[in-house]
């Protein structure tokens, strides 16, 4: 690991997607699986992310907290009573990952939960749009003008009851 | 024979910082590792498609035989030229991919709704995969003046 503030940083990104299908033989108990008739293969990209080296906060990517310094904390000592673990927790009521107003450059959200899905809204909460699985996750490159950082909303999925939680590591850079 | 389907998916990224200008580029050290994340997506349609079987008890056949959407395969588009006016290339689908495959960058819009903005950028050789609501409606377009083009990839 290097030292020193950087002069330039960056994020190397590539998606890799492989459509099968599961076709049940004679015996309804085996199946075997293939890829689908088209593409009939796998798919996928790859590319490199320009992001600023000075970068809006130290929370712009989850191993760190947002509030990782004493003068940013508004709590009393004694109430911070658990450790960061680098993953931010999510319920079923929208929440953003930054009040920054920069433009979003580069957007990872991994959703590290077991059990729920991850909706993402790119609109400030409004329509969530993308859906992140269990052990998922989804990286996109903002258009440099529209989405902002502050756009960027998630939220657990509300189809279940209202307790439903979950959590994410992200990195949301500008 | 029942068949079903689906796509296993991955987005991976690498964080990296440079120290000196021109200089080597390290792991960000912000970030401290690699990050990836793998699932597959499956199609599960939804009772409301079905109309009169909402209750569980009432279906009487095995849920993939009972929701169409769960024998249907996805179809590549491979050249699909792209303009600088917005065009939609899925709607009421749960899975989406787009990979610019020309040379100039695309823009990506997921809103409902035709005036929705265009928040994603593709340049040539990047893609975009996820899940995504049956709501959204994925639409791209180019530059203005400028023309490229896609593959695209989306199941329900």
């Amino acid at each position: 690991m290097a030292t020193g503030d950087p002069v330039a940083r960056r994020v190397i990104f590539g998606t890799y997607v492989v459509p099968t299908q599961s076709i049940e033989g004679e015996e309804a108990s085996v199946r075997h699986t293939e890829f689908q008739t088209s593409p009939a293969g796998t798919l996928g990209g790859k590319g490199i992310a320009s992001i600023d080296e000075d970068q809006w906060g130290d929370g712009w990517v989850s191993f760190s907290h947002q509030k990782g310094y004493w003068e940013d904390q508004s709590d009393v000592w004694e109430l911070q009573g658990e450790t960061w673990d680098g993953t931010l927790g999510l319920t079923t009521t929208g929440t953003d990952l930054t009040d920054n107003t920069d433009e979003c450059k580069f957007l990872y959200i991994k959703n590290t939960g077991a059990t729920n899905e991850v909706y993402v809204a790119l609109d400030g909460g409004t329509n969530y749009y993308i859906i992140i699985p269990p052990e998922g996750s989804v990286h996109l490159r903002g258009d440099g003008t529209q989405l902002l950082c502050s756009e960027v909303f998630v939220k657990c999925n509300s189809i279940g009851p209202s307790t439903e939680t979950t959590t994410i590591e992200y990195i949301i850079a500008k | 024979m029942a068949i079903t389907y689906k796509v296993r998916y991955k987005n991976h990224c690498t964080p990296q910082e440079q120290i000196l200008t021109d200089g080597r580029w390290y792991l960000d050290s912000d970030c401290g590792r690699k990050l990836t994340g793998v699932s597959d997506t499956t199609h599960k349609g939804y009772w409301g498609d079905i109309g009169d079987a909402v209750v569980w008890e009432s279906v009487t056949a095995k849920w993939e035989d009972t929701i169409p959407s769960l024998v249907s395969a996805g179809t590549l588009t491979t050249g699909a030229s792209v303009t600088d006016t917005g065009a939609s290339i899925a709607s009421n689908k749960d899975f989406i991919y787009v990979k610019n495959t020309g040379s100039n960058d695309v823009f990506i819009s997921l809103a409902g709704t035709a005036d929705g903005k265009y928040v994603m950028i593709l340049s040539g050789g990047e893609a975009f995969a996820s899940e995504i609501s049956i709501s959204a409606n994925v639409r791209v377009r180019c530059g203005s003046g400028e023309t490229s083009t896609i593959e695209h990839f989306s199941e329900t």
